[in-house]
């Protein structure tokens, strides 16, 4: 089922086998049959963790998402409700049960209510003062925070991290973040060394220094994870604003992947597609750049046509029974490599419209330092035909972060040319990204993007793109600073990018939790890094880690975990806010 | 910043009144630009109000580039320029908000002669 998720260095079917047996638990405490009310932003999630059948053997007979009124149907001893801690769905579960007292098709029927990841007061309140909690046999928690999405990739599912910290000044993900580490660490024991840069990646290390005091956890022998390295996204805004350009980045951007899903445009329920590395097709060309998948598919097609023509050479019963074996091998390939070069060919028209080619053009320019005292061309262009503001707001963004802020000028005609194209509701979304420092003025003489570009070599002019060296093939030409970060923490280590390190804003930390235990693993083996992105992190930044893990005299391999993933576009949505008008009222005297 | 409410009301003169509010907290904080789009918006909205009545079609809530694009559609050239003026947009953004406009409304002859 999941067998997937047991191949990487540590065993990720750990925990998701940690949360099954969780769940199995939380589910027969409430004994007989029982219904599922689901949030809807938990199904995703909860498909990671747990199939159908699990479901059915714990005599779950029905499912419904989260609306009031209930629909009708079997009876159950059981309602169990899964929710988010969103204060907004408070009053929808108070309805569904205070409604179906009137009209009760459920007689004896015990309600349960379960906040994943935990429950929060203000919930608790509005359910009391909507006279609902007390309708509740069980108010509990289901701490499911770390999703498994892959064997090397773990996401919280929770997108609004940056926004939160950045322009809300909320820290409660932060800790979220510190206790899904402390659960990491029960399951693969304690992470001798710790390293991290950034505000958050300093909030979080301070709680999790905290909880590890409090808690006194029982250390369970060998740290399977060498390296905890903690990354604020404000660390390097400029890889999600950027386009990706790797495959699995782009269907990302373009399609949109959530929880490893993809919903392909045509096909309606059979355009459910599970994206993992599963699909043997799939792994092999997740992380390359788009522009070398063309010619994998096309070379698997071949050899996949000749391996099928070997049945008419099968002379003997042997060579018949060989063929047959191989069967269901080729089969799935055949099924995938179909599914692949149909997804690579949606990408392909998007990537080639004159449009996508210009906006990357664009971005190049900025990342390449080209700079000017006045507004860009073509940004100017965009608004005053009013193409998707995301996309306007991203080439701004990248502009600030290239030139070290815009001049005066430049940054008000901009936010006056927006509102005047896009209406004034969008005001308080421009003040979100100046307060999130992604749009500023240029204030100081520091040149921090061009050193920081100069010393990390963040932009390679000539990009092997089929036969990559180095992590700049993931978007044809700039390497994440992030991956750069962790790339130089190994190899030759951060002492010597101290004087870089200084110019990113937010602590650095370097810090040793336990001794390393030096017999758990040998010497020649290269070490285990697990890279937490505090505030989302791309499929591209994911590529890059795993192209530094695959090297052939790599001194680590990496594991990534994020409070999401992101991608210029679900991302710069988290940060906007526009206003909508309240329909006016019809008054004929107003 | 919570004076944005305006947008939760529903009356026009209501709204109006937030945001004449919002601007004078703005120039109070001495944030002259968000003042000063604010009374823009104060003025956008209070021109579209008259369009309103005067053509009997609903302007409010649209963009300012909406607006003229509306109006050029619908041949209010002079108008059109009007607000340009007013709002002091540039030749080039004109530019672009008016071809873009009379080829959406297919009036080519007039954008054979711009």
């Amino acid at each position: 089922m999941a067998t997937h998720l047991s191949v990487g260095r540590i065993n990720v079917s750990k925990l998701r086998e940690s949360y099954r047996s969780r769940l199995k638990r939380c589910l027969e405490c409430c004994e007989g049959t029982k219904a599922i009310v689901w949030d809807e932003s938990l199904m995703g999630p909860f498909d990671l963790i747990a199939e159908n059948t699990l479901l059915k053997d714990c005599e779950v007979i029905i499912m419904w998402s989260l609306r009031a009124p209930l629909p009708s149907g079997p009876a159950v001893r059981n309602i169990i409700f899964f929710v988010r801690p969103n204060i907004s769905l408070m009053q929808t579960i108070a309805r569904c049960i205070l409604g179906n007292d009137t009209s009760n098709p459920f007689e004896e029927v015990s309600y349960h209510l379960f906040f994943v990841p935990r429950k929060n007061e203000l919930c608790i309140r509005k359910l009391e003062e909507l006279r609902a909690l007390e309708s509740f046999t069980n108010v509990g928690d289901f701490p499911l925070e770390m999703l498994p999405l892959d064997y090397d990739l773990l996401s919280l599912d929770y997108s609004s991290c940056f926004a939160d910290c950045f322009i809300n000044n909320d820290y409660k993900s932060l800790h979220y973040v510190a206790k899904s580490l402390m659960t990491l660490q029960e399951l693969y024991g304690t992470i001798p060394n710790v390293y991290g840069k950034g505000a958050s990646a300093g909030h979080v290390w301070d709680i999790l220094k905290r909880m590890t005091r409090e808690y006194n956890i029982s250390d369970s022998g060998k740290s399977q994870i060498d390296n905890l390295l903690l990354i604020d996204r404000s660390v390097d805004v400029l890889s999600p604003l950027l386009n990706q350009l790797t495959y699995e980045g782009l269907i990302d951007e373009i399609l949109s992947i959530n929880n490893t899903i993809v919903r392909l445009p045509s096909g309606g329920d059979k355009g459910k597609v599970i994206l993992n590395s599963g699909d043997k097709v799939f792994s092999d060309i997740r992380d390359k750049n788009f522009h070398s998948v063309g010619a994998y598919l096309s070379k698997q097609a071949k050899l996949l046509t000749s391996q099928s023509n070997e049945r008419h050479e099968a002379k003997t019963v042997e060579d018949m029974k060989n063929f047959v074996m191989k069967l269901p091998h080729i089969q799935a390939v055949k099924s995938s490599l179909s599914l692949h070069t149909n997804i690579a060919h949606i990408i392909h028209q998007e990537v080639h419209s004159h449009d996508f080619i210009e906006c990357l053009d664009v971005q190049q320019q900025f990342y390449m330092g080209s700079h000017s005292d006045k507004p860009h061309e073509i940004i100017e262009k965009y608004i005053a035909k009013r193409v998707s503001l995301n996309k306007v707001l991203r080439l701004i963004c990248i502009q600030s972060y290239c030139s070290n802020g815009l001049k005066p000028k430049v940054f008000e005609q901009y936010k006056r040319d927006i509102l005047l194209a896009y209406g004034f509701e969008n005001i308080i979304t421009l003040q979100n990204l100046e307060r999130a420092g992604l749009i500023k003025v240029h204030t100081s003489n520091l040149k921090t993007y061009s050193t920081l570009r100069k010393t990390l070599k963040l932009t390679v002019e000539d990009v092997n793109i089929q036969n990559p060296k180095d992590i700049s093939y993931t978007y044809s030409g700039y390497a994440p600073l992030t991956v750069r970060l962790a790339q130089f923490l190994h190899r030759p280590g951060w002492r010597s990018i101290e004087d870089v390190l200084s110019h990113i804003p937010g602590p650095t930390i370097q810090e040793v939790q336990v001794a390393n235990n030096p017999s758990s693993f040998s010497s020649s083996q290269p070490k285990c890094t697990l890279v937490f992105f505090i505030g989302g992190v791309t499929f591209a930044e994911i590529a890059a880690l795993r192209f530094l893990s695959q090297l052939d005299d790599a001194p680590a391999e990496y594991i990534v975990a994020s409070t999401s993933i992101i991608n210029g576009d679900n991302w710069m949505k988290s940060l906007c806010h526009t206003l909508t008008p309240v329909p006016r009222s019809l008054n004929p005297f107003d | 910043h919570l004076i944005m409410d305006s947008y939760e009301n529903e009356t026009f003169t209501n709204r109006i009144d937030n945001l004449k509010e919002a601007a004078r907290c703005f120039q109070k904080a001495r944030c002259d630009w968000l003042a000063k789009q604010t009374e823009d918006q104060v003025k956008l909205l209070e021109q579209q109000k008259r369009l309103e009545v005067d053509f009997s079609q609903s302007y409010i809530d649209l963009s300012l580039n909406q607006t003229i694009t509306k109006l050029i559609g619908e041949g209010r050239f002079k108008l059109a320029d009007q607000l340009k003026k007013d709002f002091k947009i540039s030749e080039k953004s004109y530019y672009y908000i008016k071809v873009e406009a009379l080829a959406e409304s297919d009036r080519w002859s007039e954008l054979e002669d711009f």
